[in-house]
């Protein structure tokens, strides 16, 4: 352990002594490749300056701070979420600038803090097209102005949704929902100048409304799907169904639900039950028509990105999502109003 | 603060990913749940209650108790097999998500209140599986193990249920003077009874009446017992214990578990637990344990999974096998099992009677007896249970063979003599109660198939037909019915052997045609 650690912390560490390797051995048992020097280093520069930064604002919470720390370092080491060879480069900085920007609010629940942020953290860091860096810095910014944990949790799901998690669209509006207007409202990035009603009702009819930004015309949103072999999830060029209201994309018995709106696109993996309830779309909606590598929409044109055949597509009156018969990407366009 | 330790570490979830009940239903709570799990407590939403059910399974299988063996098993593609050794003994590597009994039977039981005997060998963990389910309740393991009753042939049936104060005694002019110190177990939600096979007959009859219907009497006080969930433990369940087992207890019973071996290459985890000092049960994780009121919801969520008529007709036909005796009498009603059973005539006798019927081929020659009506609605509230632990909200084929064999392995008793036995590979089925019922139940489902009773079932809708109800049927309709069932009786009479499922459809028919000739007579009269 570095001689530089705050003194709280090698205090702590001191008089538990026992204790702390106790847990360092059974966890030992459960993670193999737990590493000694990589908890070493966890501790020193992820809880070491989460402590620091409470201390100044609720000294009393160390020794919590601590605990919280050590328990949660030997799962995240254990498991190769931080040190070396970790699954996300990232986590560790992120996790550490998230904890320190969040001293204040942390030291009211400084485990139920960690965890939830480790978890968090490691969702936007797995997610492909995510941006973890927007949702911890968006974090550190309402820190301040958060007065509970709970609090906290609500505004770290919306920020969430708009850092690229759109599968969790509907339900980060209704955890905005239970927000008081002044924090809800920034939390989706929108000022004071509307009432949050109206504002989550432009939401709800418009998913590619962004608050502040003017209504864009016909375009490729996003692509999004690669093949299996280059990382992506796709073994075969993948076809693109409907299931109730929503869109499911199916490539070699495989099935995935796409969610897209404007702040992202997230594949969530579907069972082979709801694969036999989808259908094919058959017609598409009036005054779309479909060339080679391009779209016509309401007299407008709009270039694919592929220039092979539309092998299907779904479509409602916001949204078109189109698949290639030569391609493993999907691409979505956003048909204007 | 104190730590959480390592031991209290829960399976992340969802613990099966495909149990989502509604597609577009992308909860954002499940931003904090993840590789780090929840500390305390959950993070704004608690999960539902199957998955919290799952959770405490896999929690003990991965922590509590050391229990590497998987023979609940599903598959949703082909499984692989492998055939090993002289005997041919087949290994199966399941495809899908699949179970340890000696855990899952008891936590089911735990979620239905419902009755479970532990079977095994001395040091198999049947008393620490127990106390778990007993700290699952809510309650400290000092409470559960004080309160657990420990068989012994002293037992007597105020050590099992309370004593009068000794001082009422000496001063009361009538007995209701006479206050009664009941015992603490009897208001706990986890009962346990240790080593029910060494107590004393006449102590078993008192249990009796608390285990049937919830209540226990001393010079004429009752005390009403809570709705709760029973274990027993016994070495032995084949009359190996002090005492005889009386058979309404054992009927009682809902599902027996047996206790595997220990597998010799998970040593280094009993390791653990001697150098870590670590004892499972006193670190069961609070977010596995259930209040009453979850256990009263749970309960009704798992009677409202729906049994399917697919799956309800393959259990009937099923059931319908083992109660038909041809010879035991001879008006049609009584040709039961239970006729003969009732007589005490010698079963050996009877039962190799030649009645034509190819004896290798009729499941209910493997049987000394048919299934009671307590035996088929355990059955289908196992088969609800673990649909529902599974996450499904109807109970499918698998799940009604899987939970069979524990359900029936005191409740279908074997006739060992039967030819069935005598066939090369089949021998160790006289001792292997679970792969007999597993075997039988399988075989029925093939004579089920072979009869094409999905899609060529004339009873059923002959008695679909009468369902839809009498009122407005005019008389020419009745007749017309009437003489339906009269032919397809006649048919079947043209030369077919009389076996169990057509003994069960031929008693149908005559109570539908009772039904329909009752009604003429009443049209009649009109």
């Amino acid at each position: 352990m570095s001689a530089e650690i705050h003194e709280v912390f090698a205090a702590v560490l001191r008089s538990g002594r026992a204790e702390f390797n106790h847990r360092f051995a059974l966890a030992k048992h459960q993670y193999p490749s737990l590493n000694a020097a990589d908890f070493n280093d966890f501790l020193a520069n992820t809880v070491d300056p989460w402590l620091r930064a409470v201390l100044v604002v609720r000294p009393e919470c160390g020794p919590d701070v601590v605990l919280a720390g050590y328990e949660a370092g030997l799962s995240l080491v254990g498991q190769r979420l931080v040190g070396a060879g970790a699954q996300s480069p990232a986590f560790a900085g992120l996790l550490q600038r998230l904890l320190v920007g969040c001293a204040g609010v942390s030291a009211l629940a400084p485990q139920r803090l960690l965890f939830a942020a480790g978890n968090a953290l490691h969702h936007l860091t797995q997610t492909p097209a995510c941006y973890p860096e927007f949702w911890v810095s968006e974090l550190e910014r309402f820190a301040p102005f958060l007065r509970s944990f709970e609090q906290w949790l609500r505004v770290g799901q919306v920020l969430a949704w708009r850092s690229g998690l759109a599968h969790y669209r509907a339900s980060a509006l209704r955890s905005a929902d239970t927000l008081p207007p002044e924090l809800a409202l920034p939390a989706v990035g929108a000022g004071p100048e509307l009432p949050w009603p109206e504002i989550r009702a432009r939401f709800e009819r418009d998913p590619w409304f962004v608050p502040g930004r003017p209504e864009q015309g016909l375009r490729v949103v996003k692509e999004i799907g690669a093949f299996r072999g280059f990382g992506g999830l796709f073994a075969a060029p993948p076809r693109v169904l409907r299931c109730a209201e929503s869109v499911l994309v199916a490539s070699e018995g495989e099935a995935w639900w796409l969610l897209v709106d404007a702040f992202g696109a997230t594949l969530q993996r579907a069972s082979s039950e709801e694969l036999r309830k989808a259908v094919v779309q058959k017609d598409p909606p009036r005054g779309l028509a479909f060339a080679r590598g391009q779209l016509d929409w309401q007299g407008e044109t709009l270039h694919l990105p592929s220039d092979s055949i539309v092998s299907s597509f779904a479509a409602d009156g916001r949204t078109l999502v189109c698949s290639f018969a030569a391609s493993h990407s999907l691409a979505v366009v956003a048909l204007p109003s | 603060m104190a730590l959480t330790d390592i031991f209290r570490k829960l399976s992340s979830a969802p613990t099966i990913p495909e149990a989502s009940a509604s597609p577009r239903d992308f909860d954002v709570a499940d931003l904090y749940r993840g590789p780090l799990g929840a500390p305390g407590e959950d993070v704004l939403t608690e999960p539902p209650l199957d998955e919290k059910l799952r959770q405490a399974y896999f929690w003990i299988v991965n922590t509590a108790i050391i229990s590497p063996h998987y023979d609940v098993e599903y598959n949703d593609t082909p499984p692989q097999s492998f055939v090993l050794g002289d005997s041919k003994s087949r290994l199966t590597l399941p495809t899908a998500q699949s179970y340890s009994s000696f855990v899952l039977l008891p936590l089911l039981t735990f979620a239905m209140r419902k009755k479970c005997l532990f079977i095994g060998g001395p040091g198999r963990g049947k008393t620490a599986s127990a106390i778990l389910m007993g700290v699952l309740a809510g309650n400290s393991v000092r409470d559960v193990r004080r309160a657990m009753q420990h068989g012994h042939p002293q037992m007597t049936i105020a050590d099992l249920l309370g004593n009068p104060l000794p001082a009422d005694l000496v001063t009361a002019q009538q007995m209701d003077d006479i206050r009664i110190a009941w015992r603490k177990w009897l208001g706990m939600r986890v009962k346990i009874i240790d080593e029910y096979n060494r107590i004393p007959t006449r102590t078993q009859s008192a249990l009796l009446t608390v285990l049937g219907d919830n209540y226990a009497e001393v010079l004429d006080h009752v005390f009403e017992c809570p709705e709760s969930a029973w274990y027993f433990t016994a070495n032995d369940d084949q009359g190996g214990g002090t005492y005889q087992v009386i058979d309404a207890l054992r009927d009682r019973i809902d599902v027996v578990v047996q206790a595997l071996a220990f597998n010799s290459r998970f040593l280094g985890d009993l390791l653990v637990r001697i150098e870590e000092n670590v004892r499972p049960e006193e670190l069961v994780p609070n977010q596995i344990v259930f209040t009453e009121a979850e256990i009263d919801r749970m309960q009704t969520e798992i009677r409202a999974v729906a049994l399917g008529a697919e799956v309800r007709r393959r259990l009937e036909f099923f059931a319908s096998q083992f109660e038909f005796c041809e010879v035991a009498g001879e008006q049609f009603e009584y040709k039961t099992k239970d006729t003969l059973r009732l007589s005490g005539a010698e079963w050996h006798t009877q039962a190799t009677l030649d009645t034509g019927r190819d004896r290798l081929k009729d499941l209910g020659c493997q049987s000394k007896n048919g299934l009671s009506v307590r035996a088929l609605m355990t059955l289908i509230h196992y088969a609800k249970g673990i649909a529902y632990f599974r996450g499904r909200h109807t109970v499918d084929l698998d799940d009604l063979r899987q939970t069979l064999p524990f359900v029936l392995h005191d409740k279908l008793t074997p006739d060992v003599d039967a030819p069935f036995f005598d066939v090369a590979g089949n021998e160790c089925l006289r001792m292997d109660r679970i792969g007999w019922l597993r075997r039988l139940f399988d075989a029925s489902c093939a004579d089920y198939d072979r009869l094409d009773l999905d899609r060529n079932d004339p009873v059923a809708i002959i008695a679909t037909e009468f369902r839809a109800g009498l009122a407005g049927l005019s008389a020419a309709e009745v007749r017309a019915r009437l003489l339906r069932i009269e032919r397809l009786i006649g048919e079947w009479a043209q030369g077919r052997k009389l076996y169990g499922h057509l003994y069960d459809d031929l008693l149908q028919l005559k109570y539908l045609h009772q039904r329909y000739t009752n009604y003429a007579a009443w049209l009649k009269a009109q």
